[in-house]
């Protein structure tokens, strides 16, 4: 059994080395650090009230959004390849040299499980395979925080491999240990000693191993720029298989994406009426559009609102999920419907919707969005009244907001 | 170096290693706000990405790139493990989209592409850039030597 576990010298690829893991892991550091800050970002425009989210620009979420996704599927091919030119690592013996050198794995294990985590819950997110019964954002928001504090904590460990590796020549041999079992020749370090960042494992591909039969890289395989070049490839081929579910133009490039791109009135539906217990009773002629402050209360029927001053924008509407597609929109202007009772137009309301399903039965509009003139509470999409599955009889719709947060069947505003 | 360099010196890495540790820390503090059972699940999956890939995905990657090293001749092989990387990740990617396919009941316009064939278009596109770039690598590498490479 013993045999079966490789030791760290078993692998003699080149291409495992802190050469590559240096070179991807600032790609893989900078998908990262773009993915973390964006998804800050969605967490503030989603969860926190104080948040001074703008409401203009108006495709100011969809790029944060789609950067997010975009982002987080590029770093899957670069995590792949930089954990392959690492995975020696995991088998270095003796396992655990100090109390220190354990802490330093300890917190490789910590670093290398949460990004994985990250990344996994994020693709299984977008595939709407929700395979565990915690809540999703609520651990991928915590899970963030630990994966990129112990990104920093390996940066700090390794910053000295890090610029060692980044001066030296990409293909020029190092200091790990290989199966001719002859560091070359850094002074002062044992093959042991170099490593490179992250301990565990690391696949993709083939890459490398070993190819004995090279008279010119006879120690050790392909190029590293090979690897390099396999990791930038297949990020940029990942990226660009969702990158349409943000932008329009490479839409028919986006075979991963979640959205067809298109649906219903030409606006693809995240939940439908059915799934939100939307009933066709709640939404018939006994409806009303009810607008509450602390001391007006006034409705509206359908339409009483379809005679009020009708207004047309074209906004996005963009899912946490990485798809957003334009549409025109035409409704009445919530800072009118505020007009109205008197309130003041940024007032903070809350929208509350006839749904009796599912999350996101109601949303807090914040203050620059409810005084933003193309802030609607649409009766129209794209030219036609809503279908059901939109919204009908009218929904939010506001300017770089959360697709979750665009509430439909709006039934209710109150000023908070 | 005095004991003053040598902590100048060490800083900017101790700063950066303390706000490692702070993020950490905001990490666990949102993670105490999980019930038990959660945290469990969050753990589960937190080793379940590394025991895959640390015992299946990268010794499955190993053992491939071994036999390949043995039986294809270095410049295909070149060519060949740059398509692999890509039509693995793409596979990794695609894998969970397939399995939802049509999975949104009621709703075509979620998840309603065809992964399926989203995927065998994608691989078959890698593919034909793997052929290409072998055959033009084979062509230059025959103008430049004749023998040496073309034996392979």
């Amino acid at each position: 059994m013993t045999s079966l576990i490789p030791r760290e010298e078993t692998f003699t690829s080149r291409g495992r080395s802190p050469a590559i893991a240096a070179r991807v892991g600032i790609w893989l550091g900078i998908a990262i650090t773009v993915c973390f800050v964006t998804g800050l970002l969605s967490h503030a425009a989603q969860d926190l009230v104080w948040f001074p989210w703008p409401a203009q620009p108006s495709w100011g979420y969809r790029v944060t959004q789609g950067a997010h996704v975009i982002s987080g599927v590029a770093a899957i091919p670069l995590l792949l390849v930089k954990l392959w030119s690492v995975y020696p690592r995991l088998f270095v013996s003796p396992p655990v040299r100090s109390l220190l050198h354990g802490l330093e794995r300890l917190s490789l294990a910590v670093l290398v499980a949460s990004v994985i985590f990250q990344l996994v819950l994020g693709v299984l997110n977008i595939a709407k395979l929700y395979l565990w019964p915690f809540d999703f954002r609520q651990a991928h928001f915590a899970v963030a925080w630990v994966a990129v504090g112990a990104l920093l904590l390996h940066i700090a460990v390794k910053l000295p491999i890090i610029r060692t590796a980044l001066d030296r020549p990409l293909e020029a041999d190092d200091l790990l240990p290989t199966a001719a079992g002859a560091p070359d020749g850094e002074p002062g370090t044992s093959g042991r000693d170099t490593g490179s960042p992250a301990s565990d494992a690391h696949e993709d591909d083939a890459a490398a191993s070993a190819a004995h039969d090279d008279a010119h890289v006879k120690r050790t395989g392909l190029p590293r720029r090979t690897v390099l070049a396999s990791a930038y490839l297949a990020s940029g081929l990942a990226a660009l298989s969702v990158a349409g579910g943000s932008i329009p133009w490479l839409s028919k490039l986006a075979v991963f994406s979640p959205s067809t791109g298109t649906g219903p009135q030409g606006v693809p539906i995240n939940r439908t009426a059915e799934a939100a217990g939307i009933t066709n009773e709640a939404v018939g002629p006994a409806f009303s559009l009810s607008m509450v402050s602390e001391t007006v209360t006034q409705q509206w029927s359908l339409d009483e609102l379809r005679a009020l001053p009708q207004h047309t924008v074209r906004l996005p509407i963009t899912c946490v999920e990485g798809w957003s597609t334009n549409a025109e929109w035409t409704g009445v202007r919530v800072s009118d419907l505020l007009g109205s009772i008197d309130a003041p137009a940024d007032s903070r309301l809350r929208i509350i919707s006839l749904q009796t399903q599912a999350a996101f039965g109601e949303s807090i509009l914040p203050p620059q969005h409810s005084a933003d003139p193309t802030t609607l509470l649409a009766l129209r999409l794209n030219g036609e009244e809503l279908v059901l599955d939109h919204g009908f009889p009218c929904r939010l719709i506001a300017p770089s907001r959360p697709g979750v947060l665009q509430t439909k069947w709006v039934t209710r505003i109150e000023v908070i | 170096m005095t004991r003053t360099d040598e902590l100048k010196a060490a800083a900017p890495r101790l700063l950066i290693g303390l706000a490692g540790l702070v993020l950490i820390g905001v990490g666990a503090i949102e993670l105490l706000e999980f019930d038990l059972v959660d945290l469990l699940w969050v753990a589960f999956w937190l080793a379940a990405g590394v025991v895959l890939h640390d015992g299946v995905l990268a010794p499955a990657t190993t053992v491939l790139g071994t036999l390949t090293a043995d039986r294809v001749a270095a410049d295909r092989r070149r060519v060949l493990v740059i398509a692999a990387v890509s039509i693995g990740s793409l596979t990794l990617l695609a894998v969970p989209l397939m399995l939802q396919q049509d999975g949104v009941t009621g709703n075509s316009s979620l998840l309603g592409r065809n992964y399926l064939v989203g995927w065998l278009v994608a691989c078959a596109l890698v593919l034909l850039g793997a052929t290409v770039a072998a055959v033009v690598d084979r062509a230059r590498a025959n103008r430049v030597s004749p023998k040496s490479t073309a034996a392979r």
